[in-house]
């Protein structure tokens, strides 16, 4: 039978034994004196760290000491869902010291260091032919739900997310039908180290591939959907570059590229659709790069910022507030491109 | 909240009788130290907030003092301290000295405040380079209550009434790293 032995590192190198207490509840109820009852703690001895666990700490690898425990995984695993304290005993049972526990590296090797488990998933949305599953990874949460809306964004039913103890990822599968372009939240308990309480939190999908206006909900939306394509969009070739280093980047923001061209309709200035207008001023800008050497554009931003307000007539625009200066603005900022140039082609 | 629950042996009790610090005429502060109480009242402090005015008391088991002073900055979203500009602070290598030593809760500091304060207020106790209490972050005074903090040395937390260091141990940051199980070994 195999066994595992689990290390954690403290500041402390006097300990006969270190309790890891648990709560899945958040209410240890530490106490100066008498440190936490009961029998809800994990064991540790001292130990030495192996040379790849070192590796992982070159900053406290010296200065920390080394405990371990061979406790069974599923009773670590529910206790990396609570809170946590850890206290240092010396040989006589006199409590040293207490403080609290960071698992990052815990979670990483628990559900990472395998050859099948959760950095080999696929996570967010997958279509099959009649199915969707949506699944996220989320190993300290208690309970995940998902929590599916209509195109109004009114809630249509509260659907059960499985865990899969071995992975740590949280799942859900239902009919294509029944879900498809409806919009969609995680709702997770799960206990938190800044207000140390469980805590009743809803998310956006970290995978989406779309969202409702400023990505307040994600949506299922499966991007091979013939109607989601652009005409010729599975002929497309994309450009390659054999040699990384040979790329010559430009950085703009999408909105900048076009906001205050003249040349591009009014509907698109600023905005994706004003780089298929081939003739303007803006995208003939950016193929006069292009044949300068330029090899790659690199888009800012090209997702949704969480402090930006997206919905129409919830935006401010820059030149709106300064209107005696915009006239001049389009050419100061091709003359200031130009004049950028040299300053690309001489790295 | 497990400081609130973590707290039961330590004796907190909210002062709320200024008649009581009004020492007699001509009695002398001594330095004799107040025993711990074992009954629910504490002594009261030597100093207590006026208007406009943050009392920090910094308590240190070794009852040593020497070097240690208050870095205060106005800034970072809390604009209190009426001794300087709405950006300013101490100097690092100077520091604010205190003001006195109170026989039961250790140094204490009297920090006039702006009028117009903004109801949080930055400090760091600190002694040369070594830091003991705030400069967290989560370490903000708030001034919307008595503007009297207790402070115990290597316990990062504000108290907001009056307190004594008991025996024991106070759960101090989260500097436990619970690592891996890089080794594998079999057993029969």
């Amino acid at each position: 039978m195999v066994n595992r032995i689990y290390r954690v590192l403290l500041p402390i190198d006097n300990a006969t034994e270190v309790r890891i207490y648990h709560s899945a509840g958040a209410d240890l109820a530490f106490d100066p004196v008498s440190g936490l009852p009961g029998d809800n703690f994990i064991s540790f001895t001292s130990s030495t760290l192996s040379e790849s666990e070192a590796a992982l700490v070159p900053h406290i690898k010296d200065s920390f000491a080394a405990y371990a425990t061979t406790a069974d995984l599923s009773i670590i695993k529910a206790a990396l869902k609570g809170e946590l304290v850890a206290i240092a005993y010396s040989a006589d049972g006199e409590m040293l010291s207490a403080t609290r526990v960071q698992i990052a590296k815990a979670l990483d090797d628990i559900y990472t260091s395998g050859d099948n488990d959760a950095n080999e998933a696929t996570f967010g949305v997958a279509y099959t032919s009649d199915s969707i599953t949506v699944s996220v990874w989320a190993p300290t949460a208690q309970v995940v739900a998902l929590q599916v809306f209509d195109e109004a964004k009114i809630l249509t039913s509260t659907e059960t997310m499985i865990l899969d103890a071995a992975t740590g990822i949280w799942s859900f599968t239902g009919d294509k039908v029944s879900y498809d372009r409806k919009f969609f939240r995680y709702d997770v308990s799960v206990y938190h180290p800044v207000s140390q309480q469980v805590e009743n939190l809803w998310s956006t999908d970290p995978y989406s591939v779309s969202l409702a206006t400023n990505g307040l909900y994600s949506q299922f939306v499966n991007l091979n959907d013939d109607d989601l394509k652009p005409v010729d969009w599975d002929n497309h070739l994309s450009p390659t570059i054999a040699e990384v280093e040979d790329a010559v980047i430009i950085e703009a923001h999408i909105r900048d590229v076009s906001v205050t061209d003249t040349t591009t309709t009014a509907e698109n200035r600023g905005k994706y659709l004003a780089f298929t207008e081939t003739d303007t001023n803006a995208v003939q800008y950016l193929k006069s790069l292009a044949d300068a050497g330029v090899t790659h554009f690199h888009m800012l931003p090209a997702n949704d910022i969480a402090t930006i307000k997206e919905g129409v007539g919830e935006t401010v625009n820059i030149q709106t507030l300064l209107l005696n200066y915009v006239p001049y603005n389009q050419m100061r900022r091709f003359v200031g491109w130009k004049m950028m140039l040299p300053l690309f082609f001489r790295c | 909240m497990i400081l609130i629950k973590s707290l039961r042996n330590i004796l907190i009790v909210a002062l709320t009788s200024v008649s009581l610090l009004a020492c007699e005429e001509g009695d002398e502060p001594t330095d004799e130290v107040t025993p711990i109480p074992v009954v629910d009242t504490l002594p009261e402090p030597v100093v207590i907030a006026g208007d406009d005015e943050l009392v920090i008391f910094y308590n240190r088991s070794d009852d040593n003092y020497d070097d240690w002073v208050l870095h205060l900055w106005n800034g970072d979203g809390c604009i209190a301290y009426a001794g300087f500009s709405d950006v300013e602070g101490t100097v690092w290598d100077v520091g604010q000295a205190a003001n006195g030593e109170d026989p039961n809760y250790g140094a204490y500091w009297i920090l006039p405040l702006k009028t117009e304060h903004s109801g949080c207020a930055h400090f760091i106790v600190h002694k040369g380079d070594a830091k003991d209490i705030g400069g967290d972050t989560n370490n903000v005074v708030d001034l919307t209550g008595d503007r009297t903090i207790w402070t115990l040395s290597g316990n990062s937390e504000l108290y907001t009434a009056a307190i004594l260091a008991s025996e024991g141990v106070f759960i101090e940051d989260a500097s436990a790293h619970w690592l891996t199980a890089s080794t594998a070994f079999y057993y029969l």
